[in-house]
């Protein structure tokens, strides 16, 4: 029952982030912040998590297809989260050193990590060594969880500080709504990185049914998120009301 | 990097109120922050409308005499005062990704 409600989780966050992701992409001309994060998002989600959920599974059966199908995921979620490091640095800190110097080395560190995550996984001969977390992958999941943590807290400065434009006028209720529902994707991923990180640290198994229910909704809570702050129609008049109401 | 309205306002400001530099651009920051602003990429826009409806306030709480006075003279002096070019926002930005839901 466990393994069915997260396969169902995690089939419609990849969903979400197909249609998000590839009505981006559509609109974003090269260099675009639309153009990385709608990459981002169809690398991590759309094509690294259906392949490592696939690596996953094979693991049961062929140790050289699984070796290969999550060594391509791995890398796979690396260049996406390089394109949502991009798009954080392009977006928040265009002209800010501290920002240059965060991005360069979240993009140093997952690069790093990546590398030497699938140099370790090409060595597995057996299944057993799946449901061990390597050193490598330990840092990859540390260096995406500081890449959500800086991107969430990011979006979330934007919408206090739109929450306090909207009482003089200054600012887009649905505008600053989306912020809040981008930072919201971010924190919950945050959130979805921290069981595998958690079980590493511990020796527990990353591809356990308790750590993928909990990667699932987790995922879930983002797709949902992801609607809202790219798809849906926001409820601007009660961004408003809540603004004006704590003036 | 502050924008130059902003040097702008804080001159006025240091000017109308007698204090030093210093107080000054530090209570257009203080009224800025509580706008949701910042001094690096506030635009002359943005500026008038905090110093209009915030400042005032900030100005009374620390007992500067005539602080609507002053609030216009330095709405006066914006007047006319041009920014530069300018990156895309934040805002700009996440306004553009939703665009096709409107």
């Amino acid at each position: 029952m466990m393994a069915v409600v997260a396969l169902a989780a995690t089939i419609l966050f990849i969903l979400v982030s197909w249609v998000v992701s590839l009505r981006l992409l559509r609109r974003g001309s090269s260099g675009s912040p639309e153009q990385f994060l709608g990459m981002g998002l169809l690398l991590i989600v759309g094509v690294g998590l259906p392949l490592i959920t696939i690596g996953r599974v094979a693991a049961l059966t062929s140790v050289s297809s699984a070796k290969v199908v999550t060594a391509i995921g791995t890398l796979t979620m690396t260049a996406g989260w390089l394109y949502v490091t991009r798009f954080t640095w392009r977006v928040f800190r265009p002209s800010d050193k501290l920002g240059s110097i965060g991005a360069c080395a979240l993009t140093g560190a997952l690069v790093i990590s990546s590398v030497i995550a699938v140099l370790q996984l090409l060595q597995f001969t057996d299944a057993a060594q799946f449901t061990r977390t390597t050193a490598g992958m330990l840092a990859v999941l540390l260096s995406s969880a500081a890449l959500y943590v800086w991107a969430g807290t990011e979006a979330m400065r934007c919408y206090l500080q739109g929450k306090k434009r909207l009482r003089l006028g200054l600012a887009d209720p649905e505008v600053t709504q989306r912020f809040f529902y981008w930072s919201m994707v971010m924190f919950f991923s945050f959130l979805s990185v921290l069981a595998p990180v958690f079980v590493g640290f511990t020796g527990g198994d990353p591809n356990g049914p308790p750590v993928q229910l909990h990667i699932a909704l987790t995922g879930c809570v983002c797709a949902f998120s992801l609607y809202r702050a790219f798809l849906a129609p926001v409820d601007s008049a009660a961004v408003a009301s809540d603004s004006a109401s704590a003036n | 990097m502050p924008n130059p309205c902003f040097d702008i306002a804080a001159k006025v400001l240091e000017d109308e109120c007698g204090g030093d530099a210093l107080t000054a651009r530090g209570t257009l920051r203080i009224t800025l922050k509580s706008a949701g602003l910042d001094a690096g990429s506030v635009d002359s826009h943005q500026l008038g409308v905090a110093v209009d409806k915030v400042l005032e306030a900030e100005l009374s709480s620390r007992g500067i005499d005539g602080p609507r006075r002053v609030c216009d003279q330095i709405l006066e002096t914006l007047t006319g005062v041009e920014d530069g070019p300018k990156d895309d926002s934040p805002e700009d930005i996440f306004a553009r990704l939703a665009r096709h839901d409107r």
